[in-house]
């Protein structure tokens, strides 16, 4: 849009797999550009639109990310940052309270830039204050003291640029 | 342009491919014959010091469904005295298969002292030797057809209890709640599950529906208003599968028949309550519940 206004629009392949349509709109805003060791920071605003195929449910997501990146080579750059999923339901199953609102994570990763497309590769760790003991779902992650704490997942994503 | 239209053209040929609902499923199909006592394999608790009579032991094949699919089935005790005992329908977990969770048996055939009660456990579509494929339908079809050969021999209602662990806690709710040929006049539960929606909501973190996942539709927490008999809830405190907050005290608090009675079991996890608790305590307060 911009020299530092940027629109995304993805769709989720690894969630359509799985009959879950899965998509969003992002616009990231440019605030510092890189120069040398001083990284450069962006930030986005994003909506996410899940809903599956089986029973039409649905659920919407903002999301907020903050990012500090090195340009580095020709084309490629590498960024560290935040995301947070905003949860706007105030109850979960059965009626009980959903008493988190908000799904942290931290990640790194790396985007390569061509003309027309660009290709990320990104780790992520969700949730790394919350104890994933609990969950039935034994995460690959890091733990602090006995606990495992949230899930770390690897992301690649292909853009198409307009 | 090509690329763009061969990659969204890719993505949804490929839509829906894959499923979790067979993770939820962990059966073991590695025998040629079930070997109970004989078992070498892993099992979560071992109770050497409880016997059951090896001639009240028999194994049996049921058939399920329209196309008579063959599931296997073992029952502790005296076959011909069904109809004059009363017999604990077991519903095992989701792990394994009936060698696994014969020791568990076991402790139930010794409620009031040893083969005081018969026990019927089954495996389900696709665990150990039976045919066919696990799935929630399978899992309440078999359940009924074990339900119906307890029937045929005679039992009657009031002398029917089932007891459903982890996993077996769906067909054994399902059943009470809406019905088959035998209502339990007891219903035990060790290690439950609220439903697919706790599940993934405590797996993501975030008050997702289960449908954006899984095509399983188990509600036990919905279910169990349904049903008024006696409860027994017995749950691990450290259980991290099913979480005794979020899983296990839904149900009970969801139950709304008179009598409900609960043991909570500091230090145990999912699979090793009896253990934990004692072999001994965990029998008597089968025995004081059942009384």
């Amino acid at each position: 849009m911009s020299n530092k206004l940027t629109i995304h629009t993805g769709l989720q392949t690894t969630s359509l797999l799985y009959r879950t349509i899965q998509v969003d709109a992002e616009a990231t805003y440019g605030m510092l550009k890189n120069e040398g060791w001083v990284p450069g920071i962006s930030i986005s605003g994003t909506l996410n639109f899940l809903t599956d195929v089986r029973e039409g449910n649905a659920r919407l997501y903002p999301q907020l990310d903050a990012n500090i990146y090195w340009d580095y080579g020709k084309d490629h750059f590498m960024y560290v940052g935040s995301t947070n999923w905003i949860e706007l339901n105030n109850t979960r199953a059965h009626n009980r309270p959903q008493s988190k609102r908000l799904l942290t994570g931290i990640q790194f990763g790396n985007t390569w830039n061509t003309p027309k497309w660009s290709y990320t590769a990104e780790s992520k760790w969700l949730a790394p204050t919350r104890s994933s003991l609990y969950s039935m779902v034994d995460y690959k992650t890091y733990s602090w003291g006995e606990e495992p704490m949230g899930a770390v997942g690897l992301y690649f994503g292909i853009a198409r640029k307009f | 342009m090509k690329k763009t239209i061969a990659l969204i053209t890719l993505t949804f040929l490929l839509h829906g491919c894959l499923d979790l609902d067979p993770l939820f499923f962990n059966p073991n199909t590695d025998i040629t014959e079930y070997k109970l006592d004989d078992f070498e394999g892993e099992q979560e608790i071992e109770v050497d010091a409880y016997k059951v009579t090896d001639s009240l032991n028999h194994n049996f094949i049921i058939d399920v469904g329209s196309a008579n699919e063959k599931i296997y089935a073992v029952y502790v005790g005296d076959l011909d005295s069904i109809a004059t005992d009363t017999v604990i329908l077991y519903l095992h977990g989701n792990a394994g298969h009936m060698d696994y969770y014969w020791p568990r048996t076991k402790l139930l055939a010794n409620v009031y002292g040893q083969n005081n009660y018969g026990v019927l456990m089954i495996d389900y579509h696709g665990y150990g030797l039976s045919e066919g494929t696990p799935s929630e339908s399978n899992l309440y079809e078999d359940a009924r057809a074990a339900v119906s050969r307890l029937a045929e021999n005679g039992l009657t209602s009031d002398q029917f209890i089932i007891y459903g662990f982890s996993l077996g806690i769906a067909p054994a709710i399902e059943l009470t709640a809406n019905g088959a040929e035998l209502s339990p006049f007891k219903i035990m539960i060790e290690s439950p599950f609220a439903s697919a929606e706790v599940m993934v909501q405590d797996a993501s973190g975030l008050a997702l529906p289960s449908s954006l996942f899984t095509n399983l539709k188990i509600d036990n927490a919905e279910e169990i208003k349904k049903i008024n008999q006696p409860l027994y809830w017995i749950h691990g405190i450290n259980d991290d599968f099913l979480a005794l907050e979020t899983h296990g005290k839904v149900v009970f608090e969801n139950h709304q028949g008179e009598y409900k009675e609960t043991y909570q079991i500091p230090q145990a996890n999912h699979g090793d309550v009896p253990k934990i608790m004692g072999y001994e305590a965990y029998i008597k307060s089968l025995e004081d519940f059942i009384r």
